[in-house]
């Protein structure tokens, strides 16, 4: 379903240029780096999830044979809080600095508290156990309800709430408290007919991705640094680790590797500042790769939360007020995703009356990072269900309850701005009109509808378009590769230069060989760094219209760009035959390498909308959930590469299910989590799933010169509720806290 | 006249509820004006705020100019996965 022009290679669905190195077992990831009298990296870990930490001694360690290196807290520089980390919020870098490596306190169990650097990584984990660590154990604050209580155990004893009505007078573990809404809601609620409300508690979860974080530094005796590493950004790590390590940045170079997923939990840094100071301290390279325990204990999962929602309407389904308070884990440090909660909880709708709280909570987990859409499905989870709750209620079609408040351009979101061309409207007709939507349902089975949003961004990118000799292309740009983004690029290259798809080559380039880029994340890069690709295209043709025009001996408006040659201006009196690339770069050396240039800071980027549904069967005898059919469709502004649009909303889609069904983090009383591995942190695996069938909806963002809003948050926003509808209807009970695993469904149908 | 969305440290900042309606040709003019009468104000958007003008996140406004009329909201940061 499109909206505007049609064009020759945007929209198609060539074989992505990294796949077979990907299928073969040739791409190169962050643990496959190694180098010459490389030493093997290994981190002491807390054994407790609240603790002061009295005394470190690595002195033993560092003469066991075979260990040339050791540090902790105390050899790291001290960082002060010079503001929000790389760009992308949620935290501090003096908070990141003490999530490296612990310093005065650990605040979880899994925090790092030193390291050894030896001969093999045997050697280094043995160190590992000489190392003396003297604590003093606290009381560890594991949930929302421990953390939040008057008498709660303090994480950090300085931390007052920011955001109160009065500022705050004692330290809390609430971080920061949030406030947004208008008109007024009493009078709202007064007004409606019909009012739903309920609490929505969602669990830790991790993103899941399989390749564990992973990188390779080498510190020269200049102290230049080298860092081979998988990450979202690789001049996010190159500034984290300055920053953290007390650096340059113009003395660190970051290489970026293929990357085996990270889902928003690869733009923040664990191991790389800590692979750094123990090659300085040794001389050598070293090596670190965690292991999958430590990925879950220590690196940053999504946010556990808890929202409470009420909504009023009149009979005939009109909304007349919401009302929303959510508090956020933050994990060891503040900056969970609470404000973008806020900011997406209600922004489906139009509604007169608001109000809506949110809080930043510290417990004793993982600092949590960013998770796609980060906050979004928590706060929608609930909102969603509530309007399921509504929908149940009015006797309506969830459809019809949704079009009849649904936000639309020109109406103006809850968080402030107005609405230009979104398109949720047309996701929810979509669905409305799906044949999957129109399957009947069988006994026991159930069918429940949610929809998504999610902002999208842009800011900076670079990029630069190389011709080579034979007018092939090759395409620098500084954005890792998470999701077939080197196809997307190729695709906008070869649809701006007028050369066959196969004509053009994309380079993730390192730190040092492309302009400053963004991380790969907020479903930014082929909006952002795609207008750079789109803008050094054009540089590349502008200047190769000039070296023709030269040739041609005319003014350069009498050269005109058509299906990748140079050719004379319709209606001009020029004598000319076109010229391709090749033949320009050879007859125009003259002028040197034709390349083009482009960096700018990307505005305008498309909100994203998407409306999921799915069918599900409950076996009432072991609780165990079955999805049946998944349909998820969303206004992609305009699918580059169509394919990798989908598989954005399948896995999207998936891991929103697993989030719903399954997956949770289960801690013991003294904050230790007791399913830190995949036999027993449940997530989805292949048959466990439908095909999860897409349809993609093309409301193009003007501000895009295709089109583009941005794909791969979005998806994971709807499948919570939708999920949940879908059991709450198969079974006619209502479950709000997530997951729906077997035992809490098996649970729940006992006590109706 | 700007139509301007205040989040709740600015609203907390300035005493202003959440909307305001001023005169500004730029975005230049409108902070210059606020951080005449609300001394810190730029520090804190700078520091804590996201700007959407006419509905699109506009990275760095400073030398954005106004039509007639203009929404500017200044949003909570924004960050993302």
């Amino acid at each position: 379903m499109t909206d505007g022009p049609q064009f020759k290679y945007v929209g198609t669905r060539p074989i992505r240029p990294d796949g077979v190195d990907k299928v073969t077992g040739r791409a190169t990831f962050g643990a496959d780096f190694s180098l010459p009298g490389m030493l093997h990296g290994a981190v002491l870990r807390s054994p407790h999830a609240h603790a002061r930490i009295k005394s470190v001694d690595v002195s033993a360690a560092l003469a066991m044979d075979g260990v040339l290196a050791a540090v902790s807290g105390a050899d790291f520089p001290e960082v002060e809080d010079t503001g929000e980390m790389g760009g992308e919020g949620g935290g501090s870098m003096k908070d990141l600095a003490a999530n490296v490596m612990a310093r005065e306190k650990v605040l979880y169990h899994g925090h790092a508290i030193a390291a050894v650097a030896a001969t093999s990584l045997q050697k280094a984990r043995a160190a590992l156990d000489a190392i003396k660590v003297d604590y003093e154990v606290l009381t560890p604050v594991m949930n929302l309800d421990q953390a939040m209580a008057e008498d709660a155990p303090l994480l950090n004893e300085n931390l007052m709430t920011q955001g109160l009505p009065e500022p705050a007078t004692k330290p809390s573990n609430v971080a920061a408290r949030m406030v947004m809404g208008r008109g007024d809601v009493d009078q709202g609620f007064e007004e409606a007919d019909v009012i739903v409300e309920g609490t929505y508690n969602t669990p830790t979860v991790h993103q899941g991705y399989i390749e564990p974080h992973a990188c390779l530094a080498t510190v020269n005796e200049g102290g230049q640094t080298t860092i081979w590493c998988c990450t979202q950004g690789s001049f996010e790590v190159r500034l984290c680790c300055a920053t953290v390590c007390a650096m340059g940045v113009g003395d660190i170079r970051v290489i970026p590797s293929e990357i085996g997923g990270g889902f928003g939990g690869k733009t923040t840094i664990y191991v790389e500042p800590v692979a750094i100071m123990l090659s300085r301290a040794s001389g050598r390279p070293v090596k670190m790769t965690m292991t999958r325990e430590e990925v879950f204990r220590a690196s940053g999962p999504a946010s556990a939360a808890r929202v409470t929602a009420k909504i009023g309407a009149k009979r005939d389904g009109t909304i007349t007020a919401m009302q929303a308070s959510m508090a956020y884990e933050a994990g060891a440090y503040p900056g969970s995703p609470m404000v973008m909660g806020c900011m997406t909880v209600f922004s489906s709708y139009k509604v007169p009356n608001l109000a809506i709280e949110g809080f930043d909570v510290l417990v004793n987990k993982a600092k949590v990072a960013a998770y796609r859409a980060p906050g979004a499905p928590q706060a929608m989870y609930a909102s969603e269900c509530l309007i399921g709750e509504l929908a149940e209620e009015l006797d309506m079609d969830p459809i019809e309850l949704r079009l009849k408040n649904v936000a639309e351009e020109g109406d103006v979101a809850p968080y402030g701005p107005t609405w230009g061309p979104i398109g949720l409207r047309k996701c929810l007709e979509a669905a409305q009109a799906h044949p999957n939507y129109q399957i009947p349902l069988e006994e026991g089975q159930g069918r429940g509808l949610a929809v998504g949003f999610w902002f999208n961004i842009g800011f900076q990118s670079s990029a630069e378009v190389h011709v080579n000799e034979d007018g092939t292309v090759t395409v620098i740009e500084g954005n890792p590769d998470i999701g077939g983004s080197r196809a997307s690029m190729a695709i906008m290259a070869a649809e701006e230069l007028g050369i066959p798809y196969e004509n053009v080559r994309v380079q993730i380039a390192d730190t040092e060989n492309a302009g400053y880029t963004m991380v790969t994340g907020g479903s930014r890069t082929t909006f952002a760094t795609g207008m750079a690709v789109i803008e050094a295209a054009r540089d590349v043709i502008s200047q190769a219209k000039a070296r023709v025009a030269k040739l041609w001996q005319v003014d350069a408006d009498m050269v005109e760009w058509s299906d990748g040659h140079a050719v004379p201006k319709a209606g001009m009196n020029v004598d000319q035959e076109p010229l391709s690339f090749a033949q320009i770069v050879a007859k125009t050396a003259f002028s040197g390498p034709l390349l083009g240039r482009a960096s700018l800071n990307a505005r305008g980027a498309g909100p994203g909308f998407s409306v999921n549904f799915c069918d599900v069967g409950v076996d009432r005898r072991t609780g165990k959930v079955d999805v049946l059919r998944f349909t998820a469709i969303q206004d992609a502004g305009r699918a580059i590469h169509p394919s990798y649009v989908e598989g954005q909303m399948q896995g999207g889609a998936v891991q929103g299910l697993g989030w719903a069904l399954n997956e949770e983090y289960v801690f013991d009383a003294d904050g230790v989590q007791q399913n830190a591995g995949f036999l027993d942190y449940r997530m989805p695996v292949a048959s466990d799933m439908p095909m999860i069938d897409t349809q993609i909806i093309e409301v193009p963002n003007p501000a895009h010169p295709y089109g583009v809003r941005g794909v791969g948050e979005t998806p994971i926003v709807a499948p919570l509720a939708a999920a949940a509808n879908a059991v709450a209807a198969a079974t006619g009970v209502r479950m709000r806290d997530l997951p729906l695993s077997p035992p809490n469904v098996l649970a729940a149908l006992d006590a109706s | 006249m700007i139509r301007v969305v205040l989040p709740d440290f600015l609203q907390a900042h300035t005493g202003e509820g959440r909307e305001l309606l001023v005169s500004a040709r730029s975005y230049g003019e409108l902070i210059a004006g606020f951080e005449g009468q609300w001394p810190g104000f730029t520090e804190l958007v700078a520091k804590k705020a996201t700007t959407v003008i006419d509905g699109e996140i506009v990275p760095d406004p400073r030398f954005e100019e106004f039509g007639e009329r203009a929404e500017v909201c200044f949003l909570p940061k924004i960050s993302a996965g």
